[in-house]
């Protein structure tokens, strides 16, 4: 029987504009304000024109004195450029995580610990209704349409008490975080009345892409503010002194692969074979090529793999501040035989680099490093390899499990929550430890992909690359500055769910909350029950750290950093 | 979280050898103790009573996971070994003779009892969680009800279309005789306690046979059902063994808190009339 086809337009770039009610005045505005009058529609094609992208890629957002535009610590996907009044940008010192409606995480004593034995609830998600009618420190506004916004209470005195900057009509901010995909490094809130122009990273992209002198700027600003402390704190480039920081960042190229937005398409890889996988993985370079540049992965993270047989095989990955080439330039900086980099290295999601020219490298790092540090010397490989070279794995984890870890995006963890099956006589004692460190809810369900005998369970990996933080309207899940876990602030959770679906690996909840009577809690406008977004916390506030792993009798669970594969080695060998 | 790894032979041969030595000295002292005619049995005794008490401690840091008592998995190796050490005081402190009247007897028994379902759960955590990853799909035990009741709709369903799209009865009827009493709930669990398939094998054989008596139609409906019979036995498997790991802590538990009182009762009958 011949099957019937359904027909469907192609969706296309800008089927959902960023904002839809965005009207030809108001472009028509953008476009005169500096930097956007400073590019030159020319270098735009007609399919995708500068005005294209003010009308698709951008939204006007109105700010009261005191709302939060931007804050410190947050991953953004956009910039912002101010077409009416004046915000500031708060330098130092930082705010409190409070007055950043962030959870202020502190570790209970002793006593509060032991409290939990007789004060936790016996129904579950109940929460003291009496905290969400606090005198907070922020105040949480719904602004235009359905928008939510964090207010400081009292920005006058923020003002008096920190050292902030104003930054005033025509000038843009945020630009760095959207395209380097960082967070943000600032707080900045609207000090008067202001009207900003929102522009998402997809339009920052094409701009960037088309325009010279926006490009510039942005690197400009890119190398001036980010570039020189990331190369002063990379081991390799420590000794070197101000002037030659200085040169190889006036050196460094940047570049971008694969997807910004890979988690709206990760759960479609699931049925894909690996070699289709690698197929959709953007390459950087090829084993083939010649060793030319030193690669810095700068976010987002990269597989490693070398051609065997007619496939590849994974042998390793990289993620933030690993260098990828290394070894091949050094051969070539002390032997005649030149060799091309001996591996390959895709973009696995989305990946920022940063190439390092080889000449570079040559003329001002490799000179000044002790012969210990230089990576052992490499045998240029002959013929093909074979599939089947037990001697030729890579460290001690199967190829398998790091194909498993890397065509999963697991490598993303860093502290994910691996269980050895063989070791776990599912007891559950993880789940009655979680569950008894926060108030009789388990914050992880002992479920999960599986390589062999080793389960990634359903528990919050604290993502290096916390997809899950964007698009947060109240920022309510944010990273804890200080312990790096990601963490939701509760009391200013909305549970809009946008968390949840952002989340590739499906490990936030939205659970409806009750009060301390075991009734549910009602919206007073819509009578829908109130819902939050929950997930694993690290135990940040227990001070034994994370009950699961400590609970785990037979030595079954790890809480582990899935970039550290020495320490993973290290546990599945045990 | 950044914990060293331990690895599981070091540590094996380090506990094993601690225990040796201990137990060697606690023979060498109770030798001493009967050559300088002390009353060894107090001293026995007393230490056996700790031993138990450490013992027992273990199920409050199970309760207590939010307090930095150390992990669980160290107090597990303790438990171990301690409780291997606790069967050595047990012997020296009442010797290798049959224990005489009520009090003695039942506390031997209880000991006995807690030391024996303390043994056997060990050897089943370091057996059971491989056998369970080898076979089937990783189960919650909560959710096993909801999977089998799915497997048994989906095998329902191609009885009934195997009916409907040939006209025939025989799947239907082997179904309702056969498959229905075996997808209507867990089954075979001794078998799979024991590691024997034969009830498996014998439903697969079954329909192996029936398909020389069927069509095309009918012989892809039935492999499809021969899948989910594979699939309700490995969920009885899981079942089975985990049910059997849950249920032996049923076992241990009581039991150890009834010792804990009868040593007690114990140790205040001997202080009342010694």
């Amino acid at each position: 029987m011949a099957r019937q086809t359904v027909e469907l337009q192609r969706p296309e770039r800008w089927d959902n504009p960023f904002s839809p009610d965005l009207t030809p005045e108001d472009i028509e505005r953008a476009l005169g304000i500096p930097p956007l009058s400073e590019i030159d529609p020319e270098t735009f094609p007609a399919t995708a024109s500068l005005r294209d992208i003010i009308r698709n890629d951008t939204r006007i957002r109105r700010f009261e004195p005191g709302d939060i535009v931007v804050r410190e610590a947050d991953y953004g996907n956009s910039a912002f450029v101010i077409l009416e009044g004046t915000v500031r940008v708060i330098l130092r010192p930082r705010l409190p995580a409070e007055m950043l409606g962030r959870k202020a995480e502190r570790r209970r004593s002793v006593w509060q610990a032991v409290r939990q034995l007789w004060s936790n609830d016996t129904l579950p998600e109940v929460r003291d209704v009496s905290r969400y009618r606090g005198d907070s420190q922020v105040r949480l506004t719904l602004a235009d349409g359905d928008e939510f916004r964090l207010s400081l209470r009292d920005p006058e005195s923020v003002v008096e008490d920190h050292f902030t900057v104003p930054m005033k009509e025509g000038e843009m901010f945020g630009e760095i975080a959207a395209v380097s995909r960082s967070p943000r490094t600032a707080t900045i809130f609207s000090e008067t009345p202001s009207l900003l122009l929102e522009i998402r990273w997809q339009g920052l992209r094409d701009i960037r892409r088309r325009d010279a002198k926006f490009r510039d700027k942005v690197d400009q600003l890119y190398r001036a503010h980010s570039l020189e402390v990331q190369f002063r704190e990379a081991p390799l480039f420590g000794k070197l002194g101000p002037d030659q920081i200085a040169e190889v960042s006036r050196a460094t190229q940047f570049a971008s692969y694969g997807d910004f937005d890979w988690h709206t398409t990760y759960k479609a890889l699931a049925g894909k074979q690996g070699s289709e996988r690698l197929e959709d993985e953007p390459i950087i370079v090829t084993e083939d090529q010649l060793a030319d540049a030193l690669i810095m992965v700068r976010s987002g993270f990269a597989r490693v793999s070398q051609r065997v047989d007619h496939g590849h095989r994974t042998v390793s990955y990289l993620g933030p501040g690993d260098l990828f080439g290394l070894g091949e330039i050094v051969h070539n900086w002390k032997h005649d035989n030149k060799v091309t980099y001996q591996h390959t290295l895709r973009a696995t999601g989305s990946v920022d680099v940063l190439r390092v020219p080889a000449s570079v490298i040559v003329e001002h790092v490799l000179p000044g490093l002790p012969a210990d540090r230089l990576p052992p010397p490499i045998t240029p490989r002959t013929g093909s390899r074979s599939a089947w070279r037990p001697d030729d794995i890579a460290g001690k984890i199967e190829p398998g499990m790091l194909e498993f870890l890397v065509d999963n995006r697991f490598i993303n963890g860093t502290a994910s929550m691996v269980i050895d099956t063989d070791r776990c006589t599912r007891c559950d004692e993880c789940v009655k430890a979680c569950a008894a460190s926060h108030n009789n809810n388990p914050r992880f369900v002992r479920h999960g992909q599986k390589y062999g005998h080793f389960m990634i369970a359903n528990a919050c990996m604290h993502c290096v690359d916390p997809v899950c933080m964007i698009g947060c309207p109240t920022g309510a899940i944010h990273r804890n500055v200080e312990a790096g876990q990601v963490v939701i602030n509760d009391d200013t959770c909305i549970g809009c769910g946008s968390c949840a679906s952002a989340c590739p690996y499906s490990n936030i909840r939205l659970v409806g909350i009750r009060d301390e009577a075991g009734g549910f809690i009602l919206d007073d406008q819509t009578n829908a029950p109130l819902e939050k977004a929950t997930k694993c916390d690290l135990c940040a506030d227990q001070i034994g750290g994370p009950a699961c792993q400590r609970a785990c009798p037979n030595d079954a669970l790890i809480r582990i950093n899935l970039r550290d594969l020495d320490r993973l080695a290290e546990w599945v060998n045990r | 979280m950044g914990e060293p790894v331990k690895s599981f032979t070091l540590r094996l041969r380090r506990n094993l050898l601690a225990t040796g030595l201990l137990a060697a000295l606690a023979i060498l002292g109770y030798a001493a103790l009967s050559a300088t005619l002390a009353h060894e049995n107090f001293v026995t005794g007393w230490i056996l009573a700790s031993i138990i008490a450490l013992l027992a401690a273990y199920n409050l840091r199970r309760n207590l996971p939010f307090l930095p008592l150390g992990s669980s998995s160290g107090w597990l190796q303790l438990h171990i070994y301690l409780g291997f050490l606790g069967v050595l005081f047990f012997v020296l402190h009442v010797g290798i003779e049959v224990p005489t009247g009520p009090m003695e007897i039942g506390l031997a028994t209880v000991y006995g009892l807690v030391a024996g379902s303390g043994i056997l759960g060990f050897i089943m955590a370091r057996t059971v969680p491989e056998r369970l990853s080898r076979r089937g799909e990783e189960v919650l035990f909560d959710r096993i009800p909801k999977f089998r009741r799915q497997l048994m709709d989906r095998a329902e369903s191609l009885a009934l279309r195997a009916v409907e799209e040939t006209g025939s009865t025989t799947i239907a009827d082997y179904y309702t005789d056969r498959l229905r009493p075996f997808f209507d709930g867990p089954r075979n669990y001794l078998g799979h306690v024991l590691e024997i398939s034969r009830s498996r094998h014998q439903l697969l054989d079954e329909m192996r046979d029936l398909e020389r008596y069927l069509n095309d139609n009918e012989t892809a409906i039935l492999r499809e059902i021969a899948e989910l019979t594979r699939a309700k036995d490995d969920l009885d498997y899981h079942y089975a063994l985990q049910s059997m790991m849950k249920r032996w802590q049923f076992v241990h538990v009581p039991l150890s808190f009834a010792l804990l009182i009868l040593v007690l009762l114990h140790i205040v009958v001997v202080y009342a009339f010694a």
